[in-house]
């Protein structure tokens, strides 16, 4: 258990490689703003959580990375791609219309429409690709399947196959675990650690801390701005958290992973 | 009068006998071309629930038929002219709404409907061509009309097929269409505008009061059967296709209005689908039918 609180401001970069580096963004919808200069660097193949209270502007930072929001102020610097192919993506548990004709494989063969473009159809090399980011995600015998006959934890393992069929070199994941049994979260965490192993950068909005301790290589700590930034072991403090969150908890490691205990919230 | 047979004639002869007639051919060719591109058209109105906007274009679009009959003008054109800038106007009016949509759009199309009745109603034959316009009669098109038709309904069934990706991309989950970089507010307005050329397109098979009901019953009857949006469509268009010919021959040897005669086998293979679908299926469909 550490105890020692963090310097607020940014961490010093480290000497790898950055897939995005965001500068001083400034972002908001009606005049609110939820982003009020967010500045963060995502090292190529790292694999980042992304944590922050409900409300601290993690699905708003998504969207103006995506470009889906304007910016008031501030840069985003990737190294790989252009547009929107740069970001594979994962939106929160979106509203899905259920009866929608669609099956399995034709859902995650969306995730190949934008690098097509209008008027082209998928090839067989984009059907092989859905194939594969299907048998990734555990779900290679479901094809068939509508969407809507799927459970919860099925469709989202189905979307996160989307995303990854979009082989972008970012992933932007906004809490793709929520609403997933737990065998199923350890084998999505395990897929996104092998991906970030070989070089995909990814970015995930969660709020399991034991999760992040144990499994991701970096951590972003966002409450409007970036709070402390770098690798779980040197951010996760209970100063840091409790800056984050507005609370006062207290952090409890046992047998190696981290768990924070609620003694009740300061707002 | 109605048509009456000889009692020896056979089956053949009494599916033959209405093409004997060059109206009838050319009545049958353009409600087939009308069913189909309304059914095409129809799967996105039931899944997006787009019924209510097809009903206010089609009742737009009469402002510029009657502004292009008093002037001499195309009525097609007239027609597409209008259907399309009330497309344009609900699409504006959702995109940044201060209104309720549907109030906004109950608005809209009232007013273009009034005042194309109020530009009309100095015609002479005014009560004869308002009916006409308002429920459709296949049984008088023209060749010109039947070409226009055939080219309209190849427009929107071709901008649809090469962008049906697209289309289905964004009808399905539009947060995601947009964060993969397609613009869902360009494919919103070209569906509804592709929606404003139909109206126009079924306006002299249909009328601007029954062209809703061909936009969504085909597609909701081939929603019962499919699991897939191109299955959905190929079927809905089978499905139009084949009631308009029912339809016709039903007006033609029962002496009925052939808009209103496609319009009822239509919505009576719906019934019979809707009786023997799995309950689900059938209360999603009845779902997808009342929401606006």
């Amino acid at each position: 258990m550490s105890t020692s609180p963090l310097p607020e401001q940014q961490r010093a970069p480290s000497a790898k490689p950055f897939a995005l580096r965001v500068r001083d963004l400034r972002a908001g919808y009606r005049g609110v703003l939820a982003l009020d200069g967010v500045s963060f660097d995502l090292p190529a193949g790292s694999l980042t959580a992304l944590i922050g209270p409900n409300g601290a502007g993690k699905s708003t930072l998504f969207q103006a990375l995506l470009g889906l929001l304007p910016l008031q102020t501030g840069r985003i610097e990737v190294a790989d791609g252009k547009g929107a192919l740069r970001f594979g993506y994962l939106p929160q548990s979106s509203a899905l219309d259920l009866e929608f004709p669609v099956t399995v494989r034709d859902v995650v063969a969306m995730g190949r429409y934008a690098r097509l473009g209008p008027g082209r159809w998928p090839t067989r090399r984009d059907w092989a690709v859905v194939e594969e980011c299907l048998r990734q995600v555990g779900m290679a015998d479901y094809g068939d399947r509508p969407i809507g006959e799927l459970s919860g934890g099925q469709r989202q393992r189905v979307l996160l196959a989307r995303a990854l069929a979009q082989q972008a070199p970012i992933l932007l994941l906004d809490e793709p675990v929520s609403g997933v049994d737990t065998l199923s979260q350890q084998a999505v965490m395990a897929l996104l650690a092998s991906l970030a192993a070989q070089g995909t950068t990814i970015l995930m909005a969660t709020h399991d801390l034991a999760a992040v301790s144990e499994r991701f290589t970096h951590v972003v700590c966002l409450n409007r701005r970036v709070i402390a930034q770098g690798p779980p072991e040197a951010v996760l403090t209970e100063s840091v958290l409790n800056q984050t969150y507005h609370s006062r908890m207290v952090l409890v490691r046992v047998e190696g992973k981290l768990y924070a205990v609620d003694t009740g919230s300061d707002d | 009068m109605p048509w009456t047979l000889d009692p020896t004639t056979s089956m053949l002869g009494w599916l033959l006998a209405p093409l004997e007639f060059d109206f009838m051919r050319r009545a049958v060719l353009a409600s087939v071309l009308v069913g189909a591109v309304c059914a095409v058209v129809g799967a996105f109105v039931v899944l997006k629930g787009l019924a209510f906007i097809g009903d206010a274009l089609a009742h737009a679009s009469f402002a510029g038929v009657a502004v292009a009959l008093v002037a001499q003008g195309n009525i097609y054109l007239g027609g597409a002219l209008a259907a399309v800038f009330a497309a344009l106007a609900i699409a504006f009016v959702g995109q940044r709404a201060r209104v309720r949509a549907d109030t906004a759009i109950g608005i809209v199309f009232v007013a273009m409907l009034s005042f194309g009745v109020l530009v009309m109603s100095r015609l002479r034959n005014y009560s004869a061509s308002m009916f006409e316009f308002l429920f459709g009669n296949v049984l008088t098109v023209s060749p010109g009309d039947l070409a226009l038709i055939a080219v309209g309904g190849g427009l929107v069934v071709g901008t649809i097929v090469l962008l049906y990706k697209e289309f289905l991309f964004v009808a399905f989950d539009p947060v995601m269409a947009a964060g993969a970089g397609l613009k869902v507010a360009f494919y919103d307005t070209l569906l509804l505008v592709l929606l404003a050329i139909t109206t126009t397109v079924a306006m002299r098979a249909l009328g601007i009061i029954l062209v809703a009901a061909m936009l969504v019953t085909p597609a909701a009857t081939a929603f019962l059967y499919t699991r897939r949006l191109h299955h959905l469509m190929l079927l809905a268009v089978g499905i139009a296709t084949g009631c308009s010919v029912v339809g016709l021959y039903v007006s033609f040897y029962g002496n009925f209005a052939s808009g209103a005669s496609i319009v009822l086998v239509s919505v009576l293979v719906f019934l019979i689908s809707l009786a023997i679908a799995p309950r689900a299926r059938g209360r999603a469909a009845v779902a997808a039918l009342t929401r606006h």
